[in-house]
């Protein structure tokens, strides 16, 4: 069982949070323009990371607010928390957006 | 249609049941019924409509996060950043939620009375930190969870709202939508039963 550390509330069980997938997609500004596989890979395709990963969460048994976190995706371990609109931990780790 | 409907408690059904309340248990649970409850949310960076709000409930909205206020006949609860959950004695007393929506007009903001959707658990006995802890995964210390703070958490998957009523660690409310309430108070009297079981044969 993981401990995750929400933002507002802090340290918490794993069993409060819901996970939200990679994070730092951003929606194309005009869709309308994109090919079928451009449009199909940013629906469906993730850098599936083997180490630090940037990824959602929410804390839906606590607070209900989303934000991100930075985990190692081989130890679970997380390096840390941050919330929407805030850099983050690590800026020029591996998994940092570009 | 002429008459009137009487009002029925969340937790009614239980009333016939022994031992909701055991003076010999090691654990009391009580249900407050028809209180009033109103989500506030507004923006916490604007200090003209805090201010308002401050003035109407005669405290300020907590801005540590997990932390309650007591105001005048309200009691404020933390439930996000821009959300708090405020408690009135009555559900038929719309005072307050008059006066917030007077004081905030036209700023923004949600004031939502939900009063019908929640009840209160009062968990109070020597057992009860016990009790609730087989729920929950919170620390429910007194040192770390004092009377004035508050956490939204999961028990027995269902979300409740718990907020120590005192520093001893044996008093405890807890507030849970009333489609849950009946699930809650059943794990409750279950998770009580063995704590409640031995805490009466030490009294003797």
């Amino acid at each position: 069982m993981l401990k995750i550390k929400c933002p507002w509330c802090g340290e918490r069980d794993q069993s409060e949070f819901s996970y939200g997938g990679e994070a730092h997609i951003v929606r194309p500004a005009e869709p309308d323009e994109l090919g079928d596989e451009q449009w199909g890979d940013y629906l469906f395709f993730r850098t599936n990371t083997k180490g630090l990963h940037r990824e959602q969460w929410v804390h839906s048994g606590g607070c209900r607010r989303w934000f991100n976190a930075v985990r190692d995706t081989v130890s679970y371990r997380f390096h840390g928390v941050y919330r929407h609109g805030e850099e983050g931990p690590g800026k020029d780790e591996p998994g940092s957006p570009s | 249609m002429t008459g009137t409907v009487e009002k029925r408690a969340v937790l009614a059904a239980f009333d016939d049941e022994e031992q909701l309340v055991d003076e010999h248990a090691g654990v009391a649970l009580i249900e407050h019924p028809f209180q009033g409850y109103l989500n506030l949310r507004l923006d916490p960076a604007n200090d003209v409509l805090g201010g308002a709000v401050a003035n109407v409930l005669g405290v300020a909205l907590p801005a540590v996060p997990n932390r309650t206020a007591q105001g005048d006949g309200v009691v404020v609860y933390w439930l996000g950043p821009d959300e708090w959950l405020l408690r009135t004695p009555s559900e038929d007393d719309m005072t307050v939620f008059g006066a917030l929506s007077g004081a905030l007009g036209d700023h923004w903001h949600a004031l939502t009375d939900i009063s019908g959707g929640m009840t209160h658990i009062a968990v109070g006995g020597e057992a009860a930190a016990a009790v609730l802890a087989q729920g929950v995964t919170i620390d429910l210390h007194p040192k770390v969870f004092p009377a004035g703070h508050c956490a939204q958490t999961v028990m027995a998957r269902s979300n409740v709202l718990i907020a120590p009523t005192g520093d001893a660690g044996n008093a405890f409310d807890v507030f849970v939508r009333r489609s849950f309430a009946d699930h809650v108070l059943t794990f409750l009297r279950d998770a009580a039963h063995d704590v409640g079981y031995r805490f009466s044969r030490k009294a003797l």
